[in-house]
């Protein structure tokens, strides 16, 4: 028999899904193009546009896992919380705001419009970022659904199964119906969610597990290096942070990340350029808040659980744990909203990432680039509801090593898309094959020194700073020994070592 | 000791967020987007 409490936790959550669905039907009125589905118009508002790159970012493992990290290893992984952050700023700045600039002036509707645009390489290169795109997004996609999966079994009870298929019918309704413009505008009111409810929690939670000097000297007492901002070396599990790898830290997160599609692609669909001005400064510093607090949250969690006031299952149920710890019945499902939405915003956005990808890239521009822009859209929404039953069908099973294939997805990216990214735009030198060179070792070394790192030997430094090493390496050297780009495709994508451009040029 | 943080340690956790807002905010000011062709 169903109890009150139950009734109570099932309106909350469905409340919450109703708001999401009315989002999305909405969404799909404005939408007569494909880059109304694809870009959102490209007519995304300031403050839209920072909860989407903010919360396309926030993955069910910003919350869970972050916490869950602060729990077992203290301090010296607060990197993390200042790296992700930054990498939003990297992504705006650094490969962005040029970016975004080409492609208002050229008609991109994604990365790889630019990348085949510079690299002189319709088919070539397109093909080869579109299949590293579509493989790595369903990885992780995997990962996210797993997640979702592990929130909704907390709130109802029910089986890892049906919540798999509530939450894959409930994204891919909205993604499909709303496209970009669904996705931006649930992500506000889901980045809003995060926001408040981390920035309500926290506090309680810190009191209640004693302040932060004694959550302090707790951590302190289970090992003085926790209070620390670096492990001095590898002595257990936890104490992986050594100075040089939290270097290779800086590059995955702060340099890697923001070079993922369904983070950067977030900047072709603003409204106006202005908006790169101060966006950079507004998302950095809500997100640094917010990330902060996360990590504080699992430090108290292992102060609450050494005081012997609360149990934690496990490391990144410690956020979860937290908020049932401290809060009344009546309030606490509330708030599960909270982490709902933080796992649901970025499974949104690498669906549509993945259908945009094979409907835009592979089936427009490489199969038939007749088709229409009613076909496109239509395509996109098909490959979005194919992608949803893939994933769910993986997810029922999640392979042993999904956080390891999680991990390795984010390596990929660095190791192939942040190189002919950044020479891309900057070095005039770069050519197509150096480019096609730098992602297909990138890939291909990323995959074998995470092989090594897991199976072979422990390596000092994170997997994909030697493949990222590689990339680079491999660049320069096939740019430099094969034939110069023709000087109009320099000119009309504006390489060169500036960020700023002058039209007029 | 702050919050139970060694000062330096503290300083550096929380001074290198503020100093990169700081710097994010320079940016701000500094970038010129040109001409809006919209």
């Amino acid at each position: 028999m169903i109890e009150m409490a139950d009734l109570y936790r099932i309106f909350i959550v469905a409340l919450y899904f109703i708001i999401l669905m009315i989002i999305g039907t909405w969404a799909s009125r404005k939408i007569k193009t494909s880059a109304d589905y694809i870009l959102a118009g490209k007519n995304l508002g300031f403050w839209v546009f920072v909860f989407l790159i903010v919360a396309s970012t926030t993955s069910g493992m910003t919350l869970l896992g972050s916490s869950g990290l602060g729990y077992v290893t203290g301090w010296p992984t607060i990197w993390e919380q200042i790296f992700v952050p930054l990498t939003v700023a990297v992504c705006i700045i650094f490969y962005g705001a040029k970016m975004a600039k080409i492609g208002r002036l050229r008609g991109y509707l994604t990365v790889q419009d630019y990348f085949a645009d510079r690299f002189y390489s319709p088919r070539g290169i397109r093909g080869i970022a579109g299949v590293s795109v579509i493989t790595t997004s369903v990885i992780y996609l995997v990962g996210q659904y797993t997640a979702i999966s592990i929130v909704l079994v907390w709130i109802f009870g029910i089986t890892h199964a049906q919540a798999l298929v509530i939450a894959g019918a409930i994204v891919f309704l909205y993604v499909m119906l709303g496209g970009l413009y669904a996705v931006a505008w649930t992500n506000t009111i889901q980045g809003l969610a995060i926001i408040i409810g981390v920035v309500v929690l926290a506090p309680i939670i810190i009191k209640e597990a004693g302040g932060l000097s004694f959550i302090n000297s707790v951590l302190a007492s289970i090992d003085p290096e926790m209070v620390t901002l670096s492990y001095p070396e590898v002595y257990a599990g936890y104490a992986f942070a050594t100075p040089i790898y939290l270097v290779s830290f800086f590059f995955l997160l702060a340099v890697g990340l923001g070079s993922s599609p369904h983070i950067i692609n977030n900047v072709l669909a603003v409204k106006k350029q202005k908006y790169f001005k101060y966006a950079p400064v507004a998302a950095f510093s809500i997100y640094v808040v917010v990330m902060y607090l996360i990590k504080i949250v699992g430090f108290s969690a292992r102060s609450l659980v050494e005081m012997g006031k609360m149990t934690v299952p496990y490391a990144d149920y410690s956020f979860v744990a937290s908020v049932e710890h401290v809060l009344p019945d009546a309030i606490w499902p509330i708030f599960m909203v909270v982490v709902l939405a933080a796992v649901m915003s970025t499974t949104d956005r690498i669906m549509l990432t993945i259908g945009n990808t094979a409907s835009w890239d592979i089936y427009k521009n490489m199969i038939n680039p007749d088709a229409d822009d009613k076909k496109v859209t239509l395509y996109t929404r098909i490959v979005v509801f194919a992608v949803a039953i893939i994933t769910i069908v993986l997810a029922i099973n999640p392979p042993e090593l999904l956080a390891w294939l999680i991990w390795m997805t984010i390596g990929i990216t660095l190791s192939v898309f942040v190189v002919p990214l950044v020479a891309g735009l900057y070095w005039k030198r770069a050519t197509r094959e150096g480019a096609m060179a730098a992602m297909i070792s990138g890939f291909g070394s990323a995959v074998a020194f995470g092989y090594i790192h897991k199976y072979v030997t422990a390596l000092p430094m994170h997997f994909s700073m030697y493949s990222f090493i590689i990339a680079i390496v491999v660049m320069i050297v096939v740019s430099l020994v094969t034939k110069p780009p023709p000087a109009d495709v320099i000119e009309r994508t504006f390489t060169g070592p500036f960020i700023s451009i002058k039209e007029d040029k | 000791m702050i919050i139970g943080l060694e000062d330096r340690i503290f300083y550096i956790a929380f001074g290198i967020p503020v100093l990169i807002a700081i710097l994010l905010l320079i940016w701000g000011r500094i970038y010129n987007p040109g001409k809006e062709d919209d």
